[in-house]
């Protein structure tokens, strides 16, 4: 009567210990050069603070995902995991800002993941990209923008774009069908907080759910609208 | 940020008596719930924002309260009233326990509850279903079943709490539950606008059904499977659809349990029944999902028929399995899923065993000493390919170098020949420059690349592997355990000692008792007469056990000569005093001896029975991580060694 003819996965170990739906999250940094000394000080303090503040939340910490991507050049420092097992890497600026290929390789990592999940039967909210930068796109950002478009479009994709000090907000216009925001000086800590806080509400909501943020632009808030 | 108590309003119960508010013991997107000073038990929830509906329920919720409902829900006892009368709170009784999820996923349950098996599980269902009823009886309904609002006790039982938003029926007039989480919510009211919706027990009965499925299918959700259609299949979704991935007609519906998941025959048919009754599509009509009284017969039933494994304590299962299912599922998955609970009966012949704990948990092996493989353990050749684009490097190579020569030879015989003066110099450094430049090629720095990434995938494999699969664990659980077996062989050593000082402070309170019988008003001391007798009172110096030197000293008036006095005195009197050993140790001391003694005791034995299988859960965790890490090192070992290579390669060539 039990069978294990469906044998389980050795992947599959993660979804047997914690089958709660997952909200997959890709953060894509800006580590150019222009990131150099305080910003990318900063940003590192703040992915620190991010998985402190995810693991004190204990529907997130079973059920949001981290995958960090760093561009300038587009490295792939952790895959998908939850907060626990999470160990933010200790980014370093130089390079250039492959913004496009950097949101390509975003967007193909949610697939993958999305994938496994599928495999696994494991349900999933919409998945997020939350891209920080101090500057413009280097590379071909047409393939990325038209890619974002489409995915927010059939509801498959959350993007959202923050720009630093020296961020071109335009461009960022064009590749965001959200507004982007500008951050308010360094306060990378806040925006990590603000971050944890959203996906918390996420997490605690229904798979399909449209889920009302706070709004980070209010006095006291990290956000600005140019 | 964090209010101040002083900034509360004032409350008041209906029957206007003060309510002080306590610590604060959660916040909430409602309200604020509170300690209440000098009521134990009870709670205060203050709410953020006055709601005339919500007062009017809570009031006639009040009335209602039993204690039936009370048994099994934080039920609210009493409205709480500012001083202008305004309902701004309720009084309810606290719900010690964990949120239900915290103990459906196996994640992290067994760091959550004392002991998780099998029975617990089942028991805390029924015990579930069994608050369900006593609300459903009282005519009143959920509404709004979910993971957080059912608290867990360690002994199993549960309390339903947030009862503030149910659906209340007071004398045939509906107040509404205005809210739901959609994974628990039946398909009937998926993307329905809950604020004017009249909720039924049926519609609870489907909650209750996950929140059971949740529980003995170790946290899968019934509608969370493999969709085979195509696009996203949220669980709302899938329930508004019916697609119960586990049931008869999953297939039908495009639906397949996910891999490595227990069958829903697993612990018995008439569960799986009342399974497929609760989530077909016909239990949407009226009243056809299982009720809570049904959940609660076919699950202490079950709970009658489990066995035990033989091998492992902690495994119980339906006695329809030949082999122990568990023993199977935590070998496959790695994972542990129960706590083991060593039974001890009652009786002399089954009294706690050191030697035979202490024998099992040395006889543990520790995780076998593995080291991650070397990726430059062996050089590798470079790939063809590679080779390849050496040999078109070589070549660029040698034509830069020739174009150099030539042009530094021409420029060279032109600067000599004088015909154009020094400015073909000029052409002699740009042949130097040329001739030591390194080629940098985008296609290397590609390749090098590449070979960067592995790299630092490789340290951080490395770090993990010392963070994650490291063997410290496991040691220093073995040490804790070794201490606490020495804390176990000396509670006799330090029962005797205790005694001893037991005795000591016999003697201490007798011979205090003796020098309190001497009053320095009464006495003849030298050169103290009645008024140096009045300080030393005030001062609060009234019998040889008052005096000492440190306290006469203090006394104004009273220098060095006066004070040996009296210190001479109260020494002639301790002189005279003998211990009576036959007053013994009041009877209140050896039992509080006693007691913390074999509480210790017990919690020893607890500890070092437990310890067993903590350190066998340890090992297997430890042994889990490695293999995963390392058949991700072996992965990356092999393309980092390659990717070396190559590159070595090429920067020889360059």
């Amino acid at each position: 009567m039990f069978d294990f003819t469906d044998q389980v996965p050795f992947d599959g170990a993660e979804f047997a210990e914690n089958p709660e739906p997952r909200c997959p999250c890709v953060l894509l940094l800006d580590t150019s050069s222009s990131m150099g000394g305080q910003p990318i000080t900063e940003l590192n303090k703040g992915l620190q603070v991010f998985k402190d503040e995810l693991m004190s939340d204990h529907m997130s910490v079973k059920r949001v995902e981290l995958s960090v991507v760093s561009f300038g050049p587009v490295n792939v420092e952790t895959e998908f995991q939850t907060a626990d097992t999470f160990y933010p890497p200790t980014l370093n600026a130089n390079g250039m800002t492959p913004m496009g290929q950097a949101i390509e390789k975003g967007i193909e990592l949610i697939q993958q993941r999305k994938e496994k999940y599928r495999e696994n039967g494991i349900s999933y909210y919409r998945p997020w990209i939350f891209l920080i930068t101090d500057g413009a796109p280097t590379d071909n950002w047409q393939k990325a923008a038209k890619l974002i478009k489409d995915a927010e479009s059939n509801k498959s994709l959350m993007f959202f774009a923050v720009g630093v000090q020296g961020a071109n907000m335009d461009k960022l216009k064009q590749i965001s069908v959200r507004d982007p925001l500008k951050l308010d000086g360094l306060r990378f800590r806040d925006l990590f907080s603000w971050l944890s806080n959203s996906l918390g509400s996420v997490s605690r909501s229904t798979p399909g759910d449209s889920v009302p943020l706070e709004n980070p632009v209010t006095p006291g808030g990290w956000g600005m609208i140019e | 940020m964090v209010l101040s108590n002083a900034t509360l309003p004032k409350c008041k119960d209906s029957k206007g008596h003060h309510i002080k508010a306590g610590k604060v013991i959660g916040r909430g997107g409602e309200g604020t719930v509170y300690e209440v000073e000098g009521k134990p038990g009870i709670v205060l929830k203050l709410y953020h924002k006055y709601d005339d509906e919500r007062s009017k329920k809570i009031t006639s919720m009040s009335h209602m309260k039993s204690e039936r409902l009370l048994k099994y829900t934080a039920w609210p006892i009493d409205t709480v009233k500012d001083e202008g009368g305004k309902i701004i709170g309720l009084l309810m009784p606290s719900a010690n326990g964990k949120e239900i999820h915290k103990l459906y996923s196996p994640k992290n349950r067994l760091n959550d509850f004392d002991n998780v098996s099998l029975p617990f599980l089942i028991h805390t269902a029924a015990n579930i279903a069994r608050s369900f009823a006593i609300v459903h009886e009282n005519g009143q309904v959920i509404g709004d079943v979910n993971h957080g609002n059912i608290v867990v006790a360690n002994d199993g039982t549960v309390k339903l709490i947030d009862c503030d938003s149910f659906q209340i029926n007071t004398n045939g007039k509906l107040i509404f539950c205005k809210v739901g989480v959609a994974t628990h919510q039946p398909p009937e009211l998926q993307s329905k606008s809950l604020s004017n919706i009249v909720r039924t027990p049926n519609h609870d009965n489907f909650g209750i059904a996950i929140i059971i499925f949740q529980l003995l299918f170790m946290g899968r959700h019934p509608f969370s499977g493999r969709y085979l259609g195509s696009g996203d299949m949220p669980i709302e979704k899938a329930i508004e659809q019916h697609r119960f991935a586990y049931g008869k007609n999953a297939k039908q519906r495009d639906m397949q349990q996910p891999p490595g998941t227990l069958p829903l025959d697993f612990y018995s048919k008439e569960l799986a029944e009342l399974f497929e009754k609760a989530f077909s599509q016909s239990g949407s009509n009226n009243n056809n999902r299982p009720k809570a009284t049904e959940w609660i017969t076919v699950l202490e039933k079950l709970n009658k028929e489990l066995v035990s494994c033989p091998l492992n304590q902690a495994h119980t299962f339906s006695k329809e399995h030949n082999n122990c299912p568990w023993c199977e599922y935590e070998g496959k998955t790695g994972l542990v899923l129960f706590t083991a609970v060593i039974k001890s009966k009652l009786g002399t012949e089954n009294v706690f065993q050191l030697n035979l704990i202490w024998k099992k948990i040395s006889s543990i092996s520790p995780p076998y000493d593995q080291n991650l493989p070397d990726p430059f353990a062996y050089s590798q050749n470079p790939s063809e390919e590679i080779i390849k684009i050496g040999k078109k490097f070589k070549r660029k190579k040698i034509m830069r170098l020739s174009v150099a020569i030539i042009l530094g030879i021409f420029s060279l015989l032109l600067t000599f020949s004088g015909g154009m003066g020094i400015y073909p110099i000029g052409g002699v450094i740009a042949s130097i420059v040329l001739g030591l430049k390194k080629a940098k090629d985008l296609q290397f720095e590609e390749i090098y690349l590449g070979y960067e990434n592995l790299n630092r995938k490789w340290i951080s494999l490395l770090e993990r592997w010392k963070k994650e699969a490291s063997s410290d664990k496991f040691f220093s659980k073995l040490a804790e355990l070794n201490d606490y077996k020495t804390k176990y062989t000396d509670i006799p050593n330090m029962r005797t000692l205790k005694l001893k000082q037991l005795e000591k402070d016999q003697r201490n309170r007798q011979l205090n008792e003796y020098l309190d019988s001497f009053y320095i008003q009464s006495s003849n001391i030298d050169s103290i007469g009645p008024s140096r007798k009045a300080v030393l009172q005030s001062y609060g110096i009234e019998t040889a056990r008052d005096v000492s030197k440190q306290s006469v000293l203090r006394v104004p008036g009273f220098g060095p000569s006066l004070t040996s006095n009296l210190v001479e005195w109260r020494k002639n009197i301790e002189k005279r005093f003998s211990f009576d050993p036959k007053k013994g140790i009041p009877k209140s001391d050896m039992y509080s001896l006693e007691k913390e003694i074999f509480s210790l005791k017990s919690d020893l034995e607890k500890k070092l029975t437990k310890g067993e299988a903590e350190l066998i859960y340890i090992k297997t965790s430890i042994n889990t991580r490695r293999e995963i890490l390392k058949r991700d090192a072996d992965e990356c070992v092999q393309l980092l060694g390659k990717a070396k290579a190559n590159v070595d390669y090429l920067k020889n060539v360059l």
